[in-house]
């Protein structure tokens, strides 16, 4: 087992702006605060990072498979989420009741997700529960049983939660504009698969999913707590050493999204209609990542101090709520918004998003925006950390996004290094209003080239 | 079972002018989560003005002596924190999270609004358009807030707890200026208040800036707390509201019970203890009775469950409910609700039960000290509902002592018909030769 310690030192009087890991502002600071991120290698060779605290007696595991809704095989879109509902209903010779009563009686939180790119999956446990918490994962993990009444049961949620997609004006704008902008790509679908696929999953299409996805090449694995980097190292082979080797290859194609923008309308009778809008973007590894995420800020993502917020909402009552986000999956980036209008001002709001939108494109945030965005991301960031299960978390999305284990250390610097001059470059580089694709559901007044949307 | 010894490892102190203050150390992130307490709720409201107290908070978000309207959440936000505020029937809590050296402003900026408030009708009118506003947007657009409205009126047939905490809205349309000046300068004072800092502080840092920021304030002489208390139940209630916007219907069976301060006053301390055991036996997550029976053996709902709170200063709550299978027949869920409530009644709860039941809510309570606003907002309710520290610290051995017994008296003491309200929420019945 081998233990590499990496501090990441989060306050720094290093003048101005330097060092600007999680969020902390280099002003003034009292009090000097490492955040240690250790890795280790267990006696299986299985890799876990861990932030170490002995203050409260809880460990909390973050662990996750490359590959999510995205690798669902075709006709069978849903799987990854419905099997993301079974994985606490029995497993190996304990039946679902019994189980669940496991759970409650060792008193873990315990649960999946799955996400596009990924199936991620959750544990935190009392300290004194930790061996029995990792024996009942490894069994769910290697043996799940799939057994008819919970599969069912699941099933009628996720068919509800389908139904609610197609009602909910919010989700059917989603769709349409994921159709537009990506086409045929495995992206451009609900999580949930469709009413048909997510009644003809069978439980060899589970199984299936386990021996392709659960397996230790795609596996990553984060902690934070109570826990010694010796006992992690043994309690991670507790949980994961009996994975088989190997599994299916993640074999997502890049995406390619529509340059030229577009305006649909989703017809809906409410009073309220839903605006979405995107525009291709960036990944996450881009060298300008950091620029564009400032940019973004400024424009829409910076709350009631954005641009977008000011002009829409503070000085002409259009919305009551506009943001932006730079949305970044593992094969395309988008830059992406939403707001709600009424039908009536839907035309007026939308003409002054494309006018702000393009503003930005043209001359890019100005000094003392750049430095108010620059002080929120600083200062923001260690509040991922304020519980065991958020730091464990943040350490797997950045072993997942592959971005290092200096990566908090090394966020300070690069957000510092941001100059005027970048963001806009960055903003004339990436953004343009004529690449929009927007969609609207409701009944807005008076919009033209508008092209014809598909029944709902 | 977990150590009961040290639930927070908590640290409190009361300045001279009467402000009491907690510290919850926690070093996991450099980041302190800061809430304010003014023990002070809708509930004290003059008679026709119960929504002031709410209409206060919102009010205290503008200009003060010092600052600016506004411009506290936007120095929060600069920074990177949080910032948010809410009421109850018993309190005003404004809380933010920020990264820890940014203790002393927010700190400051609480002092300066707990004395320094600037109201005037430039000021306060439009602000009533806005609470007007919230109360269209929370409560009148949404079915399940209009039934919960009414559902409170019909539990409480005389305390103030049966009128909502935003208030009624043609009440709220005539609040004015001095409604809010009279609230903020009767009862805003350190002498009436709570600070808690829970985070990357220690103890000694948090009395120094107590004592810079709130230590030069006056406390106030308090009005007495007059609120008008509850006959016996004497019959059933039952509500019923349709409307096409229901997505899922669902029932809720309310019973009236002590609070944890007025059962102790009452020589009946245990009572919430052995409530709280029960609403885990019937209704804790995937293995509570309701569950297990409802949703996985008959298959009749989609969700069940029961809950108690007892934090409120005067009464405390039992509820059960249940969302249905099959949308149209919400009858045989409710009749599934009744049949184990006769069920408890008739036949008690088991050792076992208890003993689970018991575990549970220890290790819930041991995860609990995992969160920074978790232990800081369970601290506030309890202190500001009438309770105190060593109630909190107590908290593990008053629930490891609760026995069966104790919890089938406290049952049959509150589960009864008359001491009953049952609301529904469905969607309307359709009419005939209507298109589907």
């Amino acid at each position: 087992m081998i233990a590499k310690t990496v501090k990441a030192p989060l306050f720094a009087a290093l003048g101005l702006l330097t060092i600007l890991v999680a969020g902390l502002v280099a002003a003034a600071p009292l009090v000097a605060h490492a955040t240690d991120i250790q890795r280790i290698t267990s006696p299986a060779g299985i890799e876990v990072w861990l932030i170490e605290d002995h203050s409260v007696p809880v460990i909390s595991l973050a662990f996750g498979f490359q590959g999510g809704t995205a690798t669902d095989p075709k006709g069978k879109e849903g799987l990854a989420e419905l099997a993301s509902g079974l994985f606490d209903e029995g497993a190996g010779d304990i039946d679902s009741r019994a189980f669940q009563q496991r759970i409650a009686d060792l008193g873990l939180d315990y649960g999946f997700n799955a996400s596009a790119d990924s199936f991620t999956g959750g544990l935190r446990t009392l300290t004194q529960n930790k061996d029995e918490a990792a024996d009942l994962l490894a069994l769910a993990l290697t043996k799940p049983r799939f057994d008819k009444e919970p599969v069912e049961r699941m099933r009628r949620q996720f068919l509800i939660a389908i139904e609610g997609e197609q009602r909910d004006p919010d989700s059917a704008a989603n769709r349409l504009l994921e159709k537009k902008l990506l086409g045929d790509h495995p992206y451009a679908r609900s999580n949930y698969g469709t009413r048909e696929t997510m009644s003809a999953l069978t439980v060899d299409d589970l199984r299936g999913f386990v021996k392709d996805r659960l397996t230790r090449d795609h596996l990553y694995v984060a902690a934070a707590g109570d826990i010694t980097p010796a006992d992690l190292g043994k309690l991670v082979d507790r949980a994961f050493a009996g994975l088989p080797a190997k599994g299916a290859a993640v074999d997502v194609p890049e995406a390619t999204v529509a340059p030229k923008g577009s305006l649909s309308v989703i017809k809906r009778d409410i009073p309220q209609a839903t605006v979405l809008f995107s525009q291709p973007g960036i990944k996450r590894s881009d060298k300008d990542f950091f620029a564009a995420y400032l940019m973004n800020y400024v424009l829409g993502g910076g709350g009631f101090s954005s641009r977008l917020m000011t002009e829409l909402r503070e000085k002409r009552g259009l919305t009551y709520g506009i943001d932006t986000d730079l949305v970044t999956l593992d094969h395309v980036g988008f830059f992406s918004g939403r707001f709600e209008t009424p039908n009536a001002k839907v035309k007026e709001t939308i003409a002054l998003l494309r006018q702000e939108w393009q503003r930005m494109a043209d001359t890019g945030p100005d000094a003392a925006e750049l430095e108010a965005a620059r002080t929120y991301l600083l200062g923001s960031y260690p509040r991922n950390l304020t519980t065991t299960s958020k730091a464990a978390d943040t350490l797997l999305s950045i072993q997942m996004d592959h971005l290092g284990i200096d990566y908090m250390d090394k966020r300070q610097v690069e957000i510092a290094a941001v100059t005027l001059d970048d963001v806009q470059r960055v903003a004339k580089r990436l953004l343009n209003a004529d690449a929009l694709t927007v969609v609207v559901a409701g009944k807005p007044e008076g919009l033209e080239g508008v092209e014809t949307a598909p029944v709902p | 079972m977990p150590a009961a010894a040290d639930l927070f490892e908590a640290e409190s102190f009361t300045l001279a002018n009467g402000l009491e203050v907690v510290v919850l150390p926690r070093h996991l992130a450099p980041v302190v989560y800061q809430v304010v307490v003014y023990k002070v709720g809708a509930a004290d409201g003059e008679p026709g003005k119960n929504g002031v107290a709410h209409f206060l908070e919102h009010l205290m978000f503008k200009a003060t002596k010092k600052m600016k309207a506004g411009q506290f959440s936007q120095d929060v936000d600069r920074l990177g924190g949080t910032d948010n505020a809410f009421t109850n029937q018993d309190m005003t809590a404004f809380h933010q999270e920020i990264a820890a050296e940014n203790l002393p402003l927010v700190m400051a900026a609480e002092a300066d609004r707990m004395v320094n408030l600037q109201l005037d009708d430039s000021v306060v009118l439009p602000e009533r358009d806005v609470i007007l506003n919230e109360r269209g947007q929370t409560v009148e657009s949404s079915p399940g807030s209009r039934l919960s409205e009414a559902t409170n009126a019909a539990v409480f047939q005389n305390h103030p707890y049966g009128l909502p905490i935003i208030g009624w809205r043609h009440e709220m349309e005539g609040y004015t200026t001095d409604d809010a000046l009279r609230f903020y300068r009767r009862w805003y004072a350190p002498n009436n208040a709570i600070l808690i800092v829970a985070g990357d502080v220690t103890p000694e840092q948090v009395r120094q800036l107590a004592e810079k920021n709130f230590g030069p304030l006056a406390a106030r002489t308090l009005p007495a707390r007059n609120r008008l208390q509850e006959p016996p139940p004497e019959a059933p209630r039952r509500l019923s509201l349709a409307s096409p916007e229901v997505e899922h219907p669902s029932v809720w069976r309310r019973y009236m019970t002590e609070s944890y301060r007025t059962a102790a006053a009452n020589k009946d301390a245990t009572a919430p203890y052995a409530l709280s055991l029960l609403s885990e036996v019937m209704g804790g997550g995937a293995v509570g009775r309701l569950y297990r029976r409802l949703v996985i053996d008959q298959s009749v709902a989609l969700s069940a469950g029961a809950g108690f709170n007892g934090d409120s200063r005067d009464y405390g709550g039992f509820t059960f409910y249940a969302s249905p299978r099959d949308p149209a027949d919400l009858a045989k869920a409710e009749a599934a609700i009744d049949a184990e409530i006769a069920l408890l009644l008739k036949d008690g709860i088991t050792e076992q039960e208890l003993a689970d039941a018991k575990n549970r809510l220890l290790m819930e309570a041991a995860k609990a000290r995992d969160s920074l606003s978790g232990p800081a907002l369970l601290v506030a309710e309890a202190l500001a509902g009438g309770e105190t520290m060593a109630d909190i610290q107590a908290w593990p051995d008053r629930i490891k002592a609760i026995t069966v017994a104790d919890v089938m008296t406290a049952a049959r003491a509150v589960l009864t018909p008359e001491n009953s309200v049952t609301s529904t929420l469905t969607q309307p019945e359709p009419e005939a030769g209507s298109t589907p």
